[in-house]
């Protein structure tokens, strides 16, 4: 009995210092916050990603400065978007995930369908290339297929081109092999963004199908 | 353990083909690679014969529109650059320039090719001989200008063996077994006769060759050795043997044997001449010719009631006979294209003419090639892209050629009638 006395009394003990602490973290005793809870001013923020990239460091300060426009005082808040988003506030603590969350996830909308249509355009400019660079046998039989993978360095030149599925027809399957060393290089690789090249473009896998 | 997973995941990537992008190229330019070729520097004798050589060795292939020689502009070189621009302009791909250095009897070519679009040269090559190898040496570099272009082996400098037929004034035959450059050039009797010569075939590695001749008054098959002369007929039996051909590996004739009453294919050993009976029919069976890999014959059959080409599997213990000819009632003389994606052969059309037809084993029709009235005995390249066959004008056989890319053409005529065209294998 003695020994469950002695618990109680530290959990009484370590109650008060954790509500004392949760207190003061949610504001009580700050008087000068503490009429402010709700978010009273609009928050420019920062998202950085744990792959920063130029490309989303230059995009994302647009969308909220519009909100921001009108205040004077903004605070610059910086989002993880890693496990658990941690915010960082200089000026309070206030609690605005749910606006983080929606903001976070248009963000990623806009930033997925802005890689996909840039994905798209860069995979024509390769179909485009190929394509004029490509001189097609005549006399050959129908409906022929003839697939390559193709290894492409950073600087757009083409480091290997392997027949993965050969066509059956040795002209077909060469004059697809020549178009590629034809091209060479894809002189508009320096322009694709280094995460994307490294994601989307640095094997690729074309097929000749004129049918 | 983080690092396993890493490789896991690398490993998985290639198998599933995760995060590959899949592009489709749909379209293609059917039109040749237009090329134009400044005449090579040097003798100009000897440039203007190398430099007709190898315009006539590219047109024929059906892969290039050479460049007008008058239309030709000066090659500007800035810093031992090309100006590229020039050439841009007229719509060129490619410019080939040369030279040719003859002397301490020797000659060498000396060529390179740029690539207008890439604005930089792709080849830079040199071959070499001596000044009576002119006609060699212009081959081989217009095979060296088709396979940068192309990326397919060239087959300016393989060769051709054929039948001359000659009638002197008492109307008199006399026949001649012709060994001769592909484009019909550079002509060398191997036998002269004046009993028929028939089927000329080449030896895989192009030093022998086997024929049919009628000089001891049946058909026999003799095999010839190109260098020496030296020639023997390869069966002592007392029967009529023609249309020989040879393995891809040299070491069998496939032949016609009458001895069983009727024309069977045989298949003999050259070893020992042990002779092996691959049909065994009523009707008439023959025209063997070996599929590239060599486990396969094909041969003209009268078994259905009219010639048809059928397909015999050697690596079967008793291999059953294929058809493979299903259109009109005249299908005969049929080879493999070279990776036996499809046959040559000649067909009898609707009109009743004969034409050379092409067949690819996926489809089920036939493309009928020539036009005119009486085409036989095709021949077939060996990188498959063109085919020589007989064709008859104003009453005299002569040779004829077409690419599959769309060349056709005629070999300069030799005297009196020419027939029965083959081609050797690749001679480098």
């Amino acid at each position: 009995m003695i020994a469950n006395h002695r618990y109680l009394q530290a959990s009484l003990f370590s109650f008060c210092i954790h509500a004392a602490l949760f207190l003061y973290i949610y504001g009580t005793f700050d008087s000068n916050t503490s009429q402010k809870l709700l978010i009273s001013q609009p928050l420019q923020i920062e998202l950085r990603f744990d792959l920063p990239s130029p490309d989303i460091k230059k995009q994302t300060p647009t969308a909220p400065k519009a909100i921001a426009a009108p205040v004077e005082k903004t605070s610059q808040n910086i989002v993880y978007s890693k496990a658990t988003d941690v915010i960082q506030t200089k000026q309070n603590n206030a609690l605005i995930e749910s606006s983080i969350a929606n903001l976070l996830s248009e963000e990623s909308e806009i930033e997925a369908d802005r890689e996909n249509q840039e994905i798209s355009m860069y995979a024509q400019k390769i179909i485009t290339t190929i394509e004029n660079a490509w001189m097609k046998p005549k006399n050959i039989p129908k409906d022929l297929v003839a697939n390559l993978r193709l290894k492409i360095r950073s600087s757009g030149r083409i480091a290997g081109a392997e027949l993965i599925k050969s066509s059956g027809n040795i002209r077909f399957d060469n004059s697809a092999l020549q178009a590629v060393r034809r091209v060479e290089t894809f002189s508009f690789f320096n322009s694709i963004p280094k995460n994307l090249y490294d994601r989307e473009f640095q094997i690729i896998a074309i097929s000749f199908n004129p049918s | 353990m983080k690092k396993n997973l890493v490789l896991v995941a690398l490993l998985l990537v290639p198998v599933m083909g995760y995060g590959e992008l899949f592009l489709e190229i749909t379209k293609g330019s059917e039109d040749p690679y237009k090329v134009a070729m400044i005449p090579f520097e040097g003798n100009s004798k000897v440039s203007k014969q190398v430099n007709n050589i190898m315009r006539n060795d590219l047109i024929r292939t059906g892969e290039f529109s050479i460049l007008d020689e008058e239309l030709l502009l000066p090659v500007k070189m800035i810093d031992d650059e090309l100006v590229f621009s020039d050439w841009k302009l007229l719509g060129m791909d490619y410019l080939v320039t040369g030279k040719i250095v003859n002397e301490n009897n020797s000659l060498d070519i000396n060529y390179e090719i740029y690539d207008i679009h890439k604005k930089r040269k792709v080849r830079s090559s040199k071959v070499f001989g001596i000044p009576n190898q002119i006609r060699q040496l212009a081959h081989y570099t217009s095979d060296g200008i088709y396979e940068s272009i192309t990326g397919i082996k060239g087959i300016a400098a393989t060769r051709l063996l054929y039948v001359n037929e000659i009638k002197d004034s008492q109307l008199i035959s006399r026949y001649k077994l012709m060994l001769a450059d592909s484009d019909g050039a550079n002509e060398k009797i191997l036998l002269s006769s004046s009993e028929p010569i028939i089927s000329p075939s080449w030896s895989p590695d192009g030093k022998r060759v086997a024929y049919v001749s009628f000089e001891t008054g049946i058909a026999k098959v003799f095999i010839q050795e190109i260098a020496s002369g030296k020639r023997e007929a390869v069966l002592s039996k007392d029967t009529q043997i023609s249309s020989p051909s040879w393995s891809p590996d040299g070491k069998y004739l496939s032949l016609t044997l009458y001895q069983d009453g009727n024309a069977e294919i045989y298949i003999l050993r050259l070893r020992d001449r042990t002779l092996t009976r691959m049909t065994n029919q009523f009707a008439i069976d023959t025209e063997s010719s070996w599929s590239p890999r060599g486990n396969k014959i094909l041969f003209t059959s009268g078994r259905s009631g009219s010639p048809q080409i059928y397909e015999l599997d050697l690596r079967k213990l008793n291999p059953k006979a294929k058809r493979i000819s299903f259109e009109g009632t005249y299908n005969a003389k049929a080879s493999y294209l070279p990776n036996e994606e499809g046959i040559i052969f000649v067909h009898r059309s609707n009109d009743g003419l004969f034409h050379i037809a092409l067949k690819y084993k996926k489809e089920n029709f036939i493309r009928v090639l020539t036009e005119a009235k009486m085409d036989e005995s095709p021949s077939v390249a060996p990188n498959g892209n063109m085919v020589i066959y007989g064709i008859r004008e104003e009453n005299l056989s002569m040779l004829a050629g077409f690419s599959l890319s769309g060349a056709k053409f005629k070999l300069p005529a030799s005297n009196g009638e020419v027939r029965e065209p083959a081609w050797s294998n690749f001679l480098r």
